[in-house]
């Protein structure tokens, strides 16, 4: 851009490269005799802010200016916290996208931008995925800053680093990499920056846009980044050594490494009586085995290891399902597909309908189904308990109804030999498998003995004093509490 | 790819434990009768020695493999034929676990069982397994090692009181030639540290712990002590006709109350140790293969191990037959060779060539001590042990 | 080539595999439950008719709510297998012993060597070893027919009844894998059960509504099946006895049928089963007056030492018995005011309990050396604890004679209190 002279001829070519956008207003105003236009986006723009902080000192200014108009308006007139020059129209431009006012002066080579963004955010609430009984209720929002003021808000430390940058061609979406600097292992960070940074795509729309391009395994069934909506939890894991990833526009928050466990934990086990965590938690891990393998044992001791039943539970099955139509796979299968099509449904709906819902679900489908001779009480029973444990895990982890599925399959086909090669197939594979220098099953295997104090064990958190191993971090530094040790 | 210190030991304790528990006590009691827990005991403690010793090579080697070791001890050739040693010694066990399992899984769980139906899921398994490595072998075999070991001691307790001490006595009723004899015999189902061997410069030791070695191979002894006594406490002089020791000591104590029926998923999880330690040791013969042949992929040695399961359990077993590959002096003597033998040649082999490499390192040093004397002597390492 | 090459890495060799495995697999996914093609049998009668083997197999079939039903059926065949093979196809479905909990034998099928039937039956039919062995007199199709009945209308299972009784009359228990130890020990003794099905009440007789023999022919071959379901026969009250009469083997063969005080004395040299009542009459004293007293045995604490005295070897046995008056039957009662149980326990009822007991061991002693039948464990517990001098011993008396130079010694202490 060379020398800018008229005012209207910038705005005019501004609107140009906004394809005559209908929501870019201009309006002028007579500064002591230069013409000076105004531009912005109406909707993203406050005009509160716009005529405090521009219009209102500009038209009741009453010393003329002894300096350039320019200088003087952004030194001495203009109210607004951040005013910015510009020298091209492109950098004045992306301001003016992403809510600033634009003040184009008649006879200067410079445009000015003030900060006059309006932010349409919901009000903080607690976040519907992870509920908690006591404990912090504040949820993240849409709105990045916001966001990063909830974490400013528990962190007071010079240790807590901010990378912001933007990802997405047209939405130039501002995304936040951040960390504690004193305890984040660097070498993680900068392979995720590397990995955000290598991002071309048009639009991030919500965080789990990045997902894909985070996972070390992008095919995998299992969850490789972790994810959370609380401010409290963000914190706590970035304690840890973890990376937390910011997205504007989305309440949930990717962090980084990701291990099985945190699958398994739940920031209300941090806030009560550490032996009824431990309780509950052994209860998750028996849910998450039972949950998967239940019905594939199930079909498979059915069809071909009735020995291994005690004689009355056979007794039992043997007249439950008596004229069952359908084999000992297929009635499962059945099963748990009208569970799962019942769970769906039930997500889908508007809560006052998926009340009813479950009721009819649950209770009546079920023991209609029975009634009507199509399927047996055990394997609704068996069912309903696989379904019921996967509640108990905090968070919701689709890998694990999938694994059912192959369980029951596998169960029909091979039996007990076949489950229980499966098992370990699946443990071979998930030991293979690290997440950003992680140990995907740490601290179970390899054995990390540190961390076993927040495994299916909980001790207080005053046991707890070193940052856990099993989270690739800077292990320099792993006291959580005293003097640091280097 | 390295595994920690504590992911050997577990290694070790599951191959000191998982061979032993199932067909080996009813063979032993063939020969040796009521004192074949003193052979087992003997030979383990023989086995645990061993342990430390190829421990100690382990740590003092720097070469990144075996081959290199050997290859500088003893030379290319000698190398060859030892490692031909434990591609034949793994390939017995190989054998031996998978139609150990084969015969564990037909007989106590199902009617009748297709052998294909068998091998190919194993086969899959043991591909995936050996293809992902030594550190993932470790991992599953960490995770399912207590529950392993709670299982095999819930079944012991449970007929602990039904056990006859005196099944016990007279010891020594026809003097040591049966016990010797017997250990002779089943000597392919011990030497469960060879694998080591293969492992060179792939455990990181800066983890160790001094006692973690010791403690997990005494609790492997006493758990395959205390299984041994239930064993031939409740079965006595009919011992020799249970087959699998694990799963009748559970079918024992089922006698009463039938609840106990479901102990048998507790045996089922014996199933997971077995196919795990057939991972073990397809990695050892692919990692066998593979540094004898000089092969650099690993995915040949693989697909050779593969097939020869299958073939294997396609032919192997009924045309050469089980018995005739494990309970000849063959066996035994690739045992010993593989187990007992080259560790020694190997450590004696180190010993010399340090001591070369000593004297070499002593020459230098008094030939800088003459060119510059204020050399302090006390300051210059002498080569080998760090 | 390459493309070749590459389809053959593990990872998709695994893939392939699993491909495989599941074109062999996926065809017995819907494979109806193991419960419906094969007949799961609970009890297992075998006898001998007629130089036939004859077999009957309760079965357990589907019922109501939580019921269990079971249904009889029976053949007749050459040998053993033939004769399971032909109930398989009569009822077609096959046969599954592996919950098979009973497994009676008959009276003229152990007259020969019974080892043949239980080795086939457990190794080729895969009958558990420790289901319960029994010994039974009569028609095994009416036995096996109460027995189901009794399980069905009264929910007593006669493996319960057996496992319970073993306590207070039967010296071993009383399965398979007992039986075997037995039979392979070099003294080839083995024990079991003996139940009866009689028409007059006795001993612990339970009452079974026989429904009758209505139905019951069976054929050869073909192998016609019979089942007791809806018949409802004669009114005639049958009763299930196991008073603990216990058949002693010898060889495999039936060798000695011993009767319940036969088992009673027998049982007071072991520890296995520890109750029991003794009897004891004509007791007087300052508290009795030619009273008949009933006390019940708490538990039994018996040590068994095997020594040899020179060359003769001494079997000696400490028997401790804490027992608790149950019962005092005399003509005039006493007029003492006593309060406490060991007020009635006086010298004279000691001595003469212990008299009691020690004649009943003598006996005991007496019919094993007459019989020579080794049911204490005589052979064992020498050849265990004294294995030198006893094999000397051998040497010089012979296999068969060894009872008769043995040397008994009884020391019995009776008490009150724990």
């Amino acid at each position: 851009m060379g020398m800018l002279v008229d005012a209207v001829k910038t705005f005019n070519e501004i609107k140009t490269k906004l394809h005559d956008s209908s929501d870019l207003k201009s309006r002028q105003v007579q500064f002591f005799g230069t013409r000076i236009t105004i531009c912005y986006i109406a909707p993203i723009t406050d005009n509160n802010l716009l005529n405090d902080s521009v219009l209102f000192p500009m038209t009741s200014e009453q010393v003329k200016p002894k300096e350039k108009v320019v200088d003087y308006l952004k030194n001495s007139v203009m109210s607004s916290i951040e005013v910015t020059e510009h020298n091209t129209i492109d950098s004045a431009i992306q301001k003016l996208l992403t809510g600033q006012t634009l003040i184009l002066v008649n006879e200067s080579d410079k445009i000015l931008s003030c900060d006059t963004e309006k932010i349409t955010v919901r009000s903080i609430a607690e976040p519907p995925t992870s509920v908690v009984i006591k404990g912090p209720r504040e949820g993240f929002t849409e709105s990045i800053k916001y966001n990063l003021a909830l974490i400013r808000k528990r962190v007071k430390s010079e240790d807590f680093v901010v990378n912001m940058m933007e990802i997405g061609k047209l939405t130039k979406t501002q995304v936040a990499v951040v960390y504690f600097d004193s305890v984040v292992d660097k070498a993680v960070v900068k392979q995720i920056t590397k990995k955000l940074k290598a991002i071309n795509i048009d639009g991030v729309l919500d965080s789990h846009y990045l997902v894909s391009y985070l996972q070390e395994k992008p095919h995998s069934l299992f969850k490789q980044v972790g994810d959370t909506e609380k401010p409290d939890i963000l914190v706590a894991k970035m304690l840890e050594g973890r990376v937390g990833i910011i997205v504007d526009g989305s309440p949930i928050v990717l962090t980084l490494p990701f291990i099985l466990i945190e699958d398994l934990q739940n920031s209300d086990d941090y806030y009560s009586q550490p032996i009824r965590v431990t309780f509950v938690r052994i209860l998750r891990f028996v849910g998450v085995v039972l949950a998967v393998l239940l019905p594939g044992i199930y079909v498979a001791l059915e069809k071909y290891h009735y020995k291994i039943l005690p004689t009355e539970f056979l007794v039992t099955i043997m007249n439950t399902t008596q004229g069952i139509p359908f084999s000992p796979f297929l009635e499962i299968l059945f099963v748990v597909l009208l569970f799962e099509i019942l769970y769906e449904a039930n997500l889908r709906m508007p809560q006052y309908f998926g009340m009813a819902m479950s009721i009819v679900g649950a209770l009546i489908l079920g023991e209609t189904a029975v009634n009507a001779g199509l399927v047996s009480p055990p394997a609704v029973m068996i069912v309903a308990l696989s379904g019921i444990t996967f509640y108990i895990i905090p968070s919701e982890a689709a890998q694990f109804s999938i694994l059912r599925l192959i369980a029951i399959v596998i169960g029909a086909c091979l039996g007990l030999y076949g489950v229980l090669l499966f098992c370990v197939f699946v443990l071979s594979y998930l030991s293979s498998f690290d997440s950003y220098k992680s140990a995907y099953l740490a601290p179970a295997s390899p054995y990390i003995e540190n961390d076993q104090k927040d495994f299916y064990i909980r001790k207080t958190i005053s046991e707890m004093k070193k940052r856990p191993k099993s989270i690739a971090n800077n292990h320099k530094n792993m006291n959580r509490r005293g003097k640091n040790e280097d | 790819m390295k595994i920690n210190y504590k992911q050997l030991s577990v290694l070790v304790f599951m191959s000191f434990i998982s061979l032993k528990l199932l067909a080996l006590p009813s063979l032993l009691y063939v020969d040796s009768e009521n004192m074949s827990w003193l052979v087992a005991l003997v030979l383990m403690i023989v086995d645990a020695i061993y342990v430390f010793l190829i421990l100690d090579l382990m740590k003092k080697c720097d070469e990144k493999n075996i081959l290199e070791f050997m290859n500088k001890c003893l030379g290319p050739v000698l190398t060859r034929v030892f490692l031909l040693v434990y591609i034949i010694k793994y390939a017995l066990v190989v054998a031996n676990i998978s139609k150990g399992l084969e015969f564990f899984v037909v007989e106590n769980f199902y009617n009748e069982f297709n052998w294909l139906v068998f091998i190919l899921p194993l086969m899959a398994l043991i591909g995936f397994m050996t293809y992902k490595g030594i550190r993932n072998i470790a991992r599953v075999s960490e995770m399912i090692n207590l529950a392993i070991v709670i299982g095999c001691l819930y079944i012991a307790f449970q007929s602990f009181s039904s056990a006859d001490p005196t099944a016990y006595i007279p010891m020594f009723k026809d003097g040591v030639t049966p016990l010797l004899k017997s250990g002779f015999n089943h000597l392919s189902w011990f030497g469960s540290a060879s694998f080591m061997m293969l492992l060179f410069g792939k455990v990181d030791f800066s983890s160790e712990k001094k006692w973690t070695m010791i403690r997990y191979l005494i609790f492997a002894i006493v758990l395959v002590q205390i299984m041994y006594y239930v064993f031939y406490g409740i079965f006595d002089n009919i011992s020799a006709t249970h087959n699998f020791c694990l799963s009748d000591i559970s079918q024992f104590s089922s006698q009463e109350s039938s609840i106990n029926e479901l102990s048998w998923l507790i045996v089922a999880l014996w199933v997971v140790a077995q196919a795990v330690q057939l991972a073990l040791y397809s990695y050892c013969m692919m990692q066998a293969i593979k540094f004898t042949f000089n092969i650099k992929n690993n995915s040949v040695p693989i697909i050779i191990v593969m097939a020869y399961i299958l073939i294997w359990s396609l032919v192997g077993e009924n045309t050469i037959g089980l018995e005739r590959l494990f309970f000849t002096p063959f066996a035994s003597i690739i045992t010993i060779l593989a187990q007992y033998v080259i560790p020694i040649v190997l450590y004696i082999g180190y010993i010399m060539q340090n001591r070369k490499r000593n004297a070499g390192m002593k020459k230098e040093i008094k030939s800088v001590i003459k060119l510059n004397p204020s050399v302090n002597v006390n300051r210059i390492k002498i080569g080998g042990e760090k | 080539m390459k493309k070749i090459k590459s389809l053959f890495t593990p990872k998709k060799l695994v893939i392939w595999i699993c491909i495989i495995l599941l074109i062999f697999t996926l065809p017995t996914i819907n494979k109806p439950a193991m419960s419906e093609t094969q007949a799961i049998v609970t009890m297992l009668c075998i006898d001998k008719e007629e130089e036939k083997i004859k077999a009957v197999v309760t079965v357990l079939s589907p019922g109501q709510d939580k019921q269990a039903k079971y249904e009889v059926f029976s053949a007749t065949g050459d040998t053993l297998a033939s004769t399971v093979d032909s109930i398989a196809l009569a009822i077609g479905k096959e046969m599954g012993f592996a919950q098979c909990e009973i497994m009676a034998i008959g009276e003229k099928l152990s007259e020969d060597n019974i080892m043949k039937t239980l080795d086939y039956m457990t190794r080729t039919k895969k009958v558990g070893k420790n289901a319960i062995l029994t010994y039974f007199e009569g028609d095994i199709e009416e036995f096996a027919k109460s027995i189901t009945m009794l399980a069905m209308e009264k929910s007593l299972k006669l493996e319960k009844i057996i496992n319970f009784d073993k306590e207070y009359i039967l010296a071993e228990d009383s399965n398979i894998e007992s039986f075997y130890k037995g039979f392979f020990s070099d003294i080839s003794i083995g024990i079991m059960p003996k139940v009866e099905l009689t028409s007059e009440q006795k001993g612990n007789a339970i009452e079974v509504s026989s429904s009758g023999s209505s139905s019951s022919s069976s054929g050869s071959s073909g192998g016609s099946s019979s089942s007791n379901e809806g018949s409802s026969g004669s009114s005639d009250k049958k009763y299930i006895v196991t008073n603990g009469s216990t058949i002693v083997f010898k060889q495999g063969k039936k060798y000695y049928e011993l009767s319940p005080s036969d088992v009673q004395k027998v049982n007071l040299f072991t520890n296995s089963s520890d109750k029991g009542t003794i009897i004891v009459e004509g007791v007087t004293d300052h508290i009795y007056d030619d009273a008949k007293v009933v006390v019940d045995i708490l538990e039994k604490n018996s040590k068994i030492k095997v020594s040899f005295d020179g060359d003769t070897p001494v079997y000696s046995a400490d028997v401790e018995l804490i027992v608790f008056i149950d019962e005092v039957v005399q003509e005039s009662p006493t007029d003492k005011f006593l309060v406490r149980n060991q007020d009635f326990f006086t010298e004279a009822l000691i001595e003469k309990l212990k008299e009691k007991v020690l004649s009943s061991m003598n006996e005991a002693v007496n019919l094993i050396k007459e019989q020579n039948m080794d049911v204490l464990d005589i052979y064992k517990n020498f050849s265990r604890k004294q294995y030198k001098k006893f094999t000397e011993y051998l040497e010089r008396v012979g296999m068969e004679n060894y009872l008769q130079g043995v040397r008994f010694d009884f020391n019995v202490e009776i008490n009150n209190e724990y």
